[in-house]
């Protein structure tokens, strides 16, 4: 691959088929409960075991969040939705059919906007959405050491939203990036918990190969089997260097289409079956369901429930309420936050909640421009690491404390950088501070953390330094400024000295 | 009815054989009831405790037993019957009114494609051999609530793929009017039931004719309702959109009260109706302003003249009755409604049946370790399901792959809608519509066995009120003969426009008691 992305005089086309679960109490189509990890076959009832006589009642629930999640990126919603079966025979589909949407999809159109990361440009994407539909998930089958296939139902029946995306991927990262976004999309939005390792959200690739500013497409392949952002990447790569060895060997008719499976250990994708033996699925309207009517207003009603905590900006967004990653990102990178791409990748997700906490800081404080960069870096910093190497996930840092030495740091210069991080690290560890600028001020005074910024006394330490350390003296000025740090740690040693004031008084006495 | 028929009743009845299900019986009490006595008639003697359900279920018990050969049953168990009948005899005087419970103590029979959670399910099918379902039918529900007794299963066509019962996986089921004659089907069984008067009523399921052609052939009363009116949550799926749950018994009465039992809303069904009030209103309608019309297609060519002759009679009746009768009209694209009912039936069942694969329930073909699912499935299938459910399958499969659906499944929808529309207008300021409800009298077994397609030509006159989802009522409306001398009941067909089933009663009741149909 070039740096470009592209492959010999080819490019890659590639479109993302994601299914992902949506968080509703209770299955698609019947009562039990809609959860992840119980024992086997314990979330089960007759209807989703496919028991003879039982019945497919639909989850408004799950009807309102896919509309939500197609009212996100902007696709046009269905008022009715009219559900249809795709017919195979599988163990671990209990009915021998799956209830789905096949002729009318709940959302069609739309886009996700695509952050691509600096090392790959740094550009903003749109891919295309085709459409997304609900569909009803199948039991998962595990083999045991004898050859026997076990079945788990507990999974039959959770809801899904397929989202197909437009062929509009070209390269190997790009991929990742969407599926990466598109799994920021369902979390903010509550949709879905989207989980790769859980199965809550699951990708399959559509790729092939075209000569660069060309129209028509090649044959393209799905890729099956990927169980991490960063496998997507790597099947997308190898499958378009698989294509493209054989393009190339003028051997392009041995492209078939057909279903590959990513093998993760091996980084190869091995075929799984060719579209030409593949099932007809027979699909027909579900005559067990009538159309089901979708509420427009209930679903926004029901996004003002869900988000009713967080309706204090007023930006332009696409939906009341919620804040989606992409319109994160460019808030946060304007002022005045003026985050780094990036930087705004990794803090659109809120991680740890920690673009909630850098926001309320921010209108907390009130501040200028450097305390703002310095709340930045101390959040992605400091207390990102804090979040990351933790084990509970807990910290005891408030809002009020963060804002409090940031403020006696940074705007008064009462604090030196080092001590604020002590007391960062202390308050992270859930150390007692103070719980207010005004306890953390006299936990200062108490504990003698204060710097001094009194000229003077900064002037006669310098000198006294700079005196004792006469042959330093005379490196330094002939030439080895690296010396300075020398001069500085020996002034630190007499006290606790402002780090900028000595820099503009120990300078000129050492330059003379 | 005819000698003939009635030594053929006797003739295969076997008297003094043991009963197979019976408890110890109290000959004196049974014999000292009256017999036979409406449902509506025992509910009310049971509320007034003139009779204990015990009493009423130990009867129809021994009577079922006493009649074995009919093959009218797959499953009886006594046991379970006469417990609950106990319970409805125990009551305390708080428990219930007459109004809430319209059918207390009163023994039925359901047909076995209904789940009961305390009795087998297996729709006549060796694939669900054994099955008891984890739970009961809401149609059974209801019953329950409504006081009744399930007293036992009732044979059918498997799946309720047929139309003679001779498609049950288990047994046949012989006519009662004429033991060597088919029941009709795919209610075989129920009818069978109550025509021999084992059972005051029976609940039957219908999807393109599966309670009004057997009632016709018994020579008893079936009731369809509008599709909706009767939940269908636990009635194994065989076409989903055209399924009906109904009932079958000896007088309007007592079939309505029964249907009106089991009809109502249910949240367990997405296709169930919550109109069950507009099928109780009326309409304040009376013989002055009843207006019908008679289905000329269905009176014409291919029908029996014994058949029209006996429908055209009842409808100078109803007419004499003070009715007003637009005489033959003609129902656009009535007869377009048998293939596109074959088309869509057939599709549907084709995907409602996949779910018996013999993985979670049913019996599973035994095949070596290491063996493919694909030939658990081929095995577990192939030998388990009829001749009649494989063709069936196969037709549907064939009529939604790729290639032929929109010839065959979506050409048969518009045909559909062009049914519904046809019958929507004939009935456009008329109660209802006349017509046999099967072209011929009961044939014999075996007549039609290996002649698919004849048999199917037999569903021309029930199949169009199913495509229009409408509910129809079948009375016997006199004899006819056979072919051979044997004079079998005629069924009259009334069709009525969606939720009308008190107006489509009330025009039924008007006509049973002016033509006085004397019953087994």
């Amino acid at each position: 691959m070039s740096s470009d992305g592209t492959y010999g005089e080819y490019e890659v086309v590639c479109g993302i088929e994601a299914h992902v679960q949506l968080k509703t109490k209770t299955k698609a189509f019947c009562p039990c409960p809609n959860e992840y990890g119980a024992a086997p076959n314990t979330l089960v009832c007759p209807v989703c075991l496919g028991h003879p006589g039982t019945l497919p009642v639909p989850n408004a629930e799950a009807v309102r969040l896919a509309a939500l999640a197609g009212m996100a990126f902007d696709g046009s919603i269905r008022s009715v939705a009219h559900w249809d079966r795709k017919q195979y025979f599988y163990a671990d589909l209990p009915k021998g059919y799956q209830i789905t949407q096949f002729y009318e999809p709940i959302v069609e159109g739309g886009t996700l906007e695509v952050q691509m990361p600096e090392a790959n440009g740094g550009s903003v994407k749109h891919v295309g959405i085709e459409r997304a539909h609900l569909e009803e998930d199948a039991g998962k089958l595990t083999y045991d050491g004898d050859a026997d296939a076990l079945v788990d139902f507990n999974r039959a029946g959770v809801p899904l939203l397929e989202i197909v995306s437009k062929p509009d991927i070209r390269t190997p990262a790009e991929a990742s990036q969407y599926a990466q976004e598109l799994r920021r999309l369902v979390r903010a939005l509550g949709v879905s918990d989207g989980n790769l390792n859980e199965g809550s959200m699951r990708c399959d690739v559509n790729v092939s190969l075209r000569k660069q500013s060309t129209e028509a497409f090649g044959t393209k392949v799905e890729v099956k089997n990927l169980n991490s952002f960063s496998s997507i990447a790597r099947a997308v790569h190898h499958e378009a260097e698989r294509q493209l060895a054989l393009l190339e060997a003028g051997d392009g008719d041995a492209i078939q289409q057909e279903t590959r499976l990513w093998d993760e250990a091996n980084g190869v994708t091995r075929s799984a079956r060719s579209k030409e033996g593949a099932a007809d699925y027979r699909y027909f309207p579900e005559p067990d369901l009538p159309p089901t009517r979708i509420d427009i207003d209930a679903v926004r009603a029901d996004l003002a429930r869900r988000f009713e905590e967080d309706h204090t900006s007023s930006h332009d967004r696409r939906l009341p309420f919620v804040e989606l990653p992409s319109e994160t990102r460019r808030r946060i990178q304007s002022p005045p936050l003026n985050l780094t791409a990036d930087t705004a990748l990794t803090l659109c997700e809120n991680p740890f909640g920690l673009l909630t906490f850098l926001d309320s800081t921010v209108a907390h404080l009130n501040g200028n421009e450097g305390v703002i960069r310095a709340a930045c870096n101390y959040v992605l910093g400091d207390i990102m690491g804090h979040f990351n190497s933790s084990k509970t996930g807990e910290s005891g840092l408030t809002v009020e404390i963060f804002a409090a030495i940031l403020t006696l740091s940074e705007s008064e210069e009462l604090i030196s950088g080092k001590t604020a991080k002590e007391l960062l690290k202390a308050a992270l560890a859930g150390g007692d501070v103070g719980n207010d600028e005004k306890e953390l001020r006299q936990y200062v005074e108490d504990n003698n953390l204060a710097q001094v910024s009194d000229p003077d006394q900064i002037t006669a330490w310098c000198r006294e330094v700079v005196d004792a350390n006469p042959n330093q003296l005379e490196q330094y000025r002939g030439g080895k400024t690296k010396l300075k740090g020398f001069f500085v740690g020996g002034v630190l040693k007499k006290g606790n000295a402002n780090p900028k004031m000595i820099d503009s008084i120990l300078v000129p006495m050492l330059d003379g | 009815m005819t000698s003939v028929a009635r030594s053929a009743l006797r003739l295969n009845a076997k008297d003094g054989k043991p009963a197979r299900w019976g408890r110890t019986r109290s000959r004196t009490l049974v014999n000292a009831l009256p017999s036979p006595t409406s449902a509506l008639e025992s509910a009310s003697q049971v509320t007034a405790a003139k009779v204990t359900s015990v009493q009423l279920t130990q009867q129809a018990l021994d009577a079922i037993a006493e009649h074995e050969d009919l093959g009218a049953f797959l499953h009886v168990n006594a046991d379970v019957a006469i417990n609950h009948a106990r319970q409805i005899d125990e009551r305390s005087e708080s428990d219930d009114s007459a109004e809430d419970r319209p059918l207390l103590g009163v023994p039925i029979a359901v047909k076995d494609n209904l789940c009961t959670s305390d009795m087998p399910t297996t729709a006549g099918s060796k694939v669900l051999e054994n099955y008891t379902p984890p739970y009961d039918a809401t149609a059974v529900q209801n019953l329950r609530k409504a006081g009744a007794v399930i007293v036992g299963k009732t044979n059918l066509d498997e799946f309720g793929m047929g139309s003679t019962n001779e498609a049950s996986a288990y047994h046949v089921v012989r006519n009662p009017w004429a033991t060597d004659r088919v029941p009709g089907g795919s209610s075989g069984g129920s009818a069978a039931a109550v025509a021999a008067n084992l059972v005051a009523a029976a609940i039957g399921t219908d999807t393109g004719g599966s309670i009004r052609q057997p009632a016709s052939f018994c020579g008893i009363v079936g009731f369809k309702p509008t599709y909706g009116l009767v939940s269908r949550y636990g009635l194994i799926s065989y076409a989903s959109s055209l399924d009906t749950v109904g009932c079958l018994a000896r007088s309007v009465d007592d079939a309505e009260a029964v249907l009106m039992a089991m009809a109502g809303g249910d949240a367990s069904d997405a296709t169930s109706s919550y109109h069950r009030d507009d099928a109780n209103n009326t309409g304040g309608g009376d013989m002055e302003s009843t207006r019908f019309a008679l289905v000329g297609a269905a009176l014409g060519e291919g029908v029996d003249s014994g058949v029209s002759a006996a429908v055209r009679a009842a409808a100078a009746t109803l007419e004499s009755l003070g009715a007003t009768c637009d005489g033959d009209v003609d129902v656009p694209n009535f007869e377009d409604a048998l293939p596109a009912y074959y088309a869509i039936a057939c599709s549907e069942a084709s995907s409602n049946l996949s779910r018996f694969d013999g993985a979670r329930y049913g019996p599973r073909a035994s095949v070596e370790k290491g063996a493919s699912l694909q030939s658990m499935y081929d095995e577990t299938r192939g030998s388990n399901l009829g001749e009649e459910v494989k063709r069936r399958i196969l037709m549907g499969t064939y009529a939604l792959s790729s290639g032929y659906y929109d010839a065959c499944y979506k050409r048969a929808q518009q045909v559909r809608t062009l049914v519904r529309r046809g019958l929507d207008e004939a009935l456009e300021g008329r109660t209802c519509l006349l017509l046999p409800a099967a072209p011929t009298v009961a044939y014999k077994l075996g007549e039609k066995t290996d002649d698919p397609l004849a048999m199917y030509a037999g569903d021309l006159m029930t199949v169009p009120a199913s495509l229009a989802g409408l509910p129809a009522v079948v009375i016997p409306c006199g004899m006819a003969d056979a072919g051979d001398g044997t004079m079998m009941p005629v069924g009259l067909q009334l069709i009525g426009k969606s939720f009308s089933e008190r107006e489509l009663a009330r025009v039924a009741k008007a006509l049973e008691k002016a033509i006085a149909f004397k019953g087994l």
